[in-house]
């Protein structure tokens, strides 16, 4: 039995690992929250056992799932002898929820205030997208040591401001503000997932969480149909159509410098159809409209960075991050708008260190003031903090060019 | 052909704390593994072993818990495989999936003395 066979239906882990947990959070209760996660690891390792034999299950997923409810029982009945009595539910037969539950978590998981949106993303990244505390250090820059402890936070803030009956309730209608909040979750899991930083990973992206991302934004447009979430959905597309040209021979290829025919253009054709204009502007809406631009236009002529330019302040007046200002400032250096430039890269000079990668990157190519040889020690300084080899490589050859 | 036993021995710790990814990755090893075995004609039989186990000892089979409970290291699973020598059952059981994560495989020939 392989993972690609009928029995695993092509499904992974990391991906079950999310399903499992809100199905099982959802039949239990998020008071035995720790106890699930156990159980899932448990059913993992049963699944280990079973894969050394001749006789797998036909229902991967099902068996994962009864085989996990199993063994929380079995904890909770360690803890609490009588329990069971008083919870027959508890008892009964059931199978995996048909419909994804993680939508539904991801749903009641924003309705609890005091969880920042950096906390949800990162208990999203671990119980939903199934990813452990290294990973996740490896792929958001914190410590495992930061990870494990705001993890442990975020569970009893969870448990705390869980309100199971309304988590059980399909039927209760999620206000807009909440959608965008999944929304936002899910871009920030697949800006992560798309310029990974994991030492382990020997490529910019983390495919999987890029894949699981766009999964979850078809079914949450599937499910309420939202403009924000279509172009959120169109954005991912354009992006995602670039992945196979974005490293070659393990050496990180520039958005700019990349051969388009290398790019899927049937993803290129499915963000075009997804994109739709907004009757508020949007920042996915002008992301997904930048992005196209780029990847569609003929001429990188003045008129082509000048528009860019305009979608990037629009943005910038929507959302105030200094990454637009980082793209703001290339469009200034490619347009020849070099006031506007300066000033620029003066106000992001407080907000980034000379370690960052994108930064320094930028600033070596269009700040003129800087000399070779400051070039050349910025450079090697942001060296000294890369970790992925083809990183490493692309530095290196930049720091070649100053010599 | 000769039989021979693979016992595989498993760091019980660093197994079940593997992330889904890394298991997800380790059982299709297995998989691949025993898959390969199977259609070269080697694998006579292979299963995966539960932690719990008792081990009876003394002529009043005295019933303990195993000793494996206590420590980091159990036969988590076997492989029965034939081969033409004890060489080529080593030779194959180096590619074996548990040593990716520090595990060891025993390789013990079948007693078959009738051939000789």
């Amino acid at each position: 039995m392989h993972p690609s066979d009928p029995h695993f239906s092509g499904e992974h882990f990391r991906v079950l690992y999310g399903q499992l947990f809100a199905g099982l959070l959802q039949y239990f209760g998020v008071i035995w929250l720790n106890e699930i996660e156990d159980a899932i690891q448990n059913s993992f390792y049963k699944a280990l056992k079973i894969s050394q034999s001749n006789n797998p299950p036909a229902n991967f997923r099902n068996w994962l799932f009864i085989v996990a409810k199993n063994d929380v029982i079995n904890q909770i009945n360690k803890q609490k002898k009588s329990l069971l009595s008083e919870n027959s539910q508890f008892t009964n037969e059931i199978s995996f929820p048909e419909e994804d539950p993680r939508l539904t978590l991801l749903l009641y998981l924003t309705t609890i205030k005091s969880l920042s949106s950096d906390q949800l993303v990162l208990f999203l990244l671990k119980n939903i997208f199934g990813l452990s505390v290294k990973e996740i250090a490896g792929t958001t820059l914190l410590s495992e040591d930061n990870v494990y402890k705001n993890i442990q936070r975020i569970k009893q803030k969870i448990k705390t401001g869980f309100d199971y009956e309304s988590f059980c309730n399909n039927d209760v209608q999620p206000s807009q503000n909440r959608i965008q909040d999944i929304e936002e979750v899910l871009y920030a899991v697949f800006n992560i997932g798309f310029d990974t930083h994991n030492p382990r990973i020997e490529s910019i992206v983390n495919d999987d969480l890029c894949i699981d991302a766009i999964a979850l934004t078809r079914l949450l447009f599937a499910k309420y149909k939202r403009i924000e979430t279509r172009n959120l959905l169109a954005l991912f597309c354009f992006h995602s159509a670039r992945l196979p040209s974005k490293t070659i021979n393990g050496h990180l290829v520039p958005f700019f410098e990349q051969d388009k025919t290398l790019w899927d253009h049937s993803l290129i054709q499915s963000g075009i159809k997804y994109l739709e204009k907004p009757h508020v502007l949007h920042k996915f809406y002008i992301e997904a409209i930048i992005v196209s631009k780029h990847m569609l236009t003929e001429d990188y002529d003045k008129k082509h960075w000048n528009e860019v330019i305009s979608l990037y302040e629009m943005w910038y007046r929507i959302e105030g991050s200094p990454f637009i200002l980082l793209n703001l400032t290339y469009c200034y250096y490619k347009a020849e708008k070099y006031a506007a430039l300066k000033n620029t890269l003066q106000n992001l000079e407080s907000v980034f260190s000379n370690d960052n990668f994108y930064y320094t990157l930028l600033k070596t190519e269009v700040f003129d003031e800087w000399s070779r040889e400051q070039k050349n020690e910025k450079l090697k300084e942001v060296l000294r903090h890369a970790e992925q080899e083809f990183r490493k490589k692309f530095i290196s050859d930049k720091i070649k060019e100053t010599e | 052909m000769n039989k021979y036993l693979l016992l595989l021995h498993e760091q019980i710790d660093v197994i079940q704390n593997l992330s889904p990814k890394e298991m997800e990755e380790l059982v299709s090893s297995h998989m691949a593994w025993a898959n390969k075995l199977e259609s070269d004609g080697l694998l006579l039989a292979g299963d995966g072993l539960e932690d719990k186990g008792v081990q009876i000892s003394g002529k009043e089979s005295i019933v303990k818990d195993s000793m494996f409970l206590e420590t980091k290291e159990m036969i988590g699973g076997f492989y029965l495989i034939q081969a033409g020598s004890f060489e080529e059952a080593v030779e194959i059981s180096k590619s074996c999936p548990c040593h990716q994560w520090g595990g060891v495989t025993e390789v013990r020939p079948i007693a078959n003395y009738a051939s000789e």
